[in-house]
């Protein structure tokens, strides 16, 4: 290894975050897939990315793959550059595709071989161990295999060799929720506990809840959300008030306060990161009735993506 | 920098076999009719009526068996199914990536475009080179058991001219198959691409600006000398059409 190469390794392997990007745009056409997107995804962390169909979930993936170029931005995946050392980086990530589309007329232990002599590394019996816990025949042909198969089988190929981050693109679309829970839970137990990092695009908020310590929200392309799941369930909450008098005219445009909805008598404000100093303003006015509530996770995803219609576990 | 990946390559000789052993079997065949039915073909034209147009061709032909054997084999047998099989072997080698959803597999592992690329054109180059090479060694002795002889040297020193400029037309068809999605229009914008590219072949004094002229090996035809700068000049074109499909591979957004 030369000098240049040696010193590129250790700033990638001494980098804290397992994807940063800045900027990160791409159009298609008129058409603004992802929009100046900056995202920070901690290294360890399960990071739940989230959006409805179409916001750009897939693309950003495929962006941080190589797989689509940026038309501007940039980043670097587990430190490497996403422009200049892309190969470098996919020798240290995992990934599942949307559709878990694999070779149909492989056998299971055919397309296995063929990973495997794909990656500079790979765990045998980290894949066997796998192969028996899911129970995935080994001579049976991919095409014969159901759905959710497929998707135990591509997990095992992308945890084969011994990734550091792992991508999933909606990996629990379309399987029974016996094998989603499986699936998932083969994430919390195995790969999240082994301090992989794991980043999964889904529009299925309960798998994302289950399993995601982190989270970013993107909608038609921008990221409006993003954080640790217990610091935004912190900072986003709703505030249910009945004023005694007239709510005051300037109410949306507190600092803090994100969006108000009239609910009966009184009003449901959704604010973001200012919740001691709305709810102190409001206080004052003397209201007849102020509680805080806690959102979910399927709530905070519905204020913030402005209503799209969403496919919920 | 070309390189090559085993397990693609094996992948890909994999996935072709069958249009090989086709291929193969194609071509055996018709070097066993070629050899075999000299005999009859010769008895009948004696007893048909042969058109005026069609007589100083065909009475040349039929002449003598070398010259009748190297008119069907490279003239028109070898040179008309390698076209078929080459469109075949490269129209599928990226579009049908993608046609079955497997380019964003492929294409995630840590493998250069580059050399998925190579490996999947050296995968059909190598078995074309195959059954071009056998089925024509074959021809011999086929030739033998049906009480024929020829000069095998002038069919060997054509075979390196036959393979390179093959290898063009296996790299124009890989040019369309990254350039479209779907196999089935990448065979067909090879195949018209071809067409065109045949149009000098139909004119006797423009026929040396053929590809086809040289995949049925016309310049051997002449002298029997395996003239190694035109298969040098076929050679660098199929590696610069090459180079055009790893470009515009490396470009491609998946």
């Amino acid at each position: 290894m030369v000098q240049g190469e040696k010193v590129r390794a250790a700033a990638a392997a001494a980098s804290a975050n397992a994807i940063e990007t800045h900027g990160l745009s791409r159009r298609f056409g008129a058409t603004e897939a992802v929009v100046d997107l900056d995202l920070i995804v901690p290294r360890g962390s399960v990071f739940g990315f989230i959006g409805p169909n179409g916001a750009g979930k897939t693309t950003t993936i495929k962006m941080l793959l190589g797989l689509l170029r940026p038309t501007a931005g940039g980043g670097a995946v587990l430190g490497h550059d996403l422009a200049t050392q892309n190969i470098a980086a996919r020798a240290r990530i995992g990934y599942v595709a949307e559709n878990a589309d694999l070779y149909g007329y492989m056998r299971v232990r055919e397309i296995i071989a063929f990973t495997r002599g794909l990656y500079p590394r790979w765990d045998d019996a980290l894949v066997s161990r796998y192969l028996d816990l899911f129970g995935l025949p080994r001579d049976r042909r991919v095409k014969a295999l159901s759905k959710g198969m497929k998707a135990q089988l591509a997990l095992i190929l992308a945890l084969g060799p011994q990734p550091e981050l792992l991508i999933l693109d909606e990996p629990t679309s379309g399987m029974d929720p016996l094998a989603r829970k499986q699936f998932l839970s083969t994430i919390l137990q195995e790969v999240a506990a082994a301090g992989q990092t794991v980043f999964m695009s889904s529009h299925i908020l309960g798998d994302v809840e289950r399993v995601a310590d982190h989270v970013g929200l993107l909608n038609r392309g921008r990221l409006v959300l993003a954080g640790s799941l217990d610091q935004i369930k912190e900072n986003v909450k709703k505030i249910r008030v009945v004023f005694a008098g007239e709510a005051p005219a300037d109410l949306e445009r507190w600092p803090g306060v994100r969006t108000v909805a009239r609910e009966g008598r009184g009003f449901l404000i959704s604010v973001e990161s200012r919740l001691d100093e709305v709810r102190g303003r409001l206080e004052a006015l003397n209201p007849s009735y102020l509680e805080a509530v806690d959102m979910s996770l399927e709530e905070i995803f519905v204020d913030y993506a402005g209503g799209e219609r969403l496919a919920l576990a | 920098m070309l390189s090559l990946n085993r397990q693609v390559w094996l992948k890909e000789w994999r996935e072709n076999r069958w249009k090989t052993i086709a291929f193969g079997l194609v071509l055996v065949v018709n070097a066993a009719v070629t050899a075999v039915f000299f005999d009859q073909l010769t008895r009948i034209l004696k007893d048909i009526t042969i058109p005026k147009w069609a007589e100083g061709q065909l009475v040349n032909q039929m002449a003598a068996y070398p010259t009748y054997v190297w008119a069907n084999w490279f003239g028109k047998n070898l040179y008309q199914m390698a076209t078929l099989f080459l469109v075949l072997y490269g129209m599928s080698a990226m579009a049908s990536e993608v046609s079955r959803g497997t380019s964003s597999f492929l294409l995630s592992k840590p493998v250069r475009r580059g050399t998925v690329l190579f490996s999947k054109w050296l995968s059909s180059a190598a078995g074309f080179a195959l059954v071009t090479v056998v089925s024509t060694l074959l021809l011999y002795p086929l030739s033998l058991a049906a009480g024929h002889t020829y000069e095998i040297g002038r069919h060997l020193a054509a075979l390196p001219m036959v393979i390179a400029a093959g290898l063009v037309v296996l790299s124009l068809s890989f040019v369309f198959s990254v350039v479209f999605d779907d196999p089935v229009k990448a065979g067909g914008a090879a195949t018209l691409a071809l067409l065109v590219l045949s149009f000098p072949s139909w004119f006797v004094k423009l026929r040396q600006w053929s590809l086809f002229y040289y995949l049925s090996a016309g310049p051997v035809a002449a002298d029997g000398s395996p003239h190694w700068g035109f298969v040098l000049l076929m050679l660098v074109l199929a590696v610069a059409v090459y180079a055009v499909a790893q470009r515009l591979l490396e470009q491609k957004d998946f």
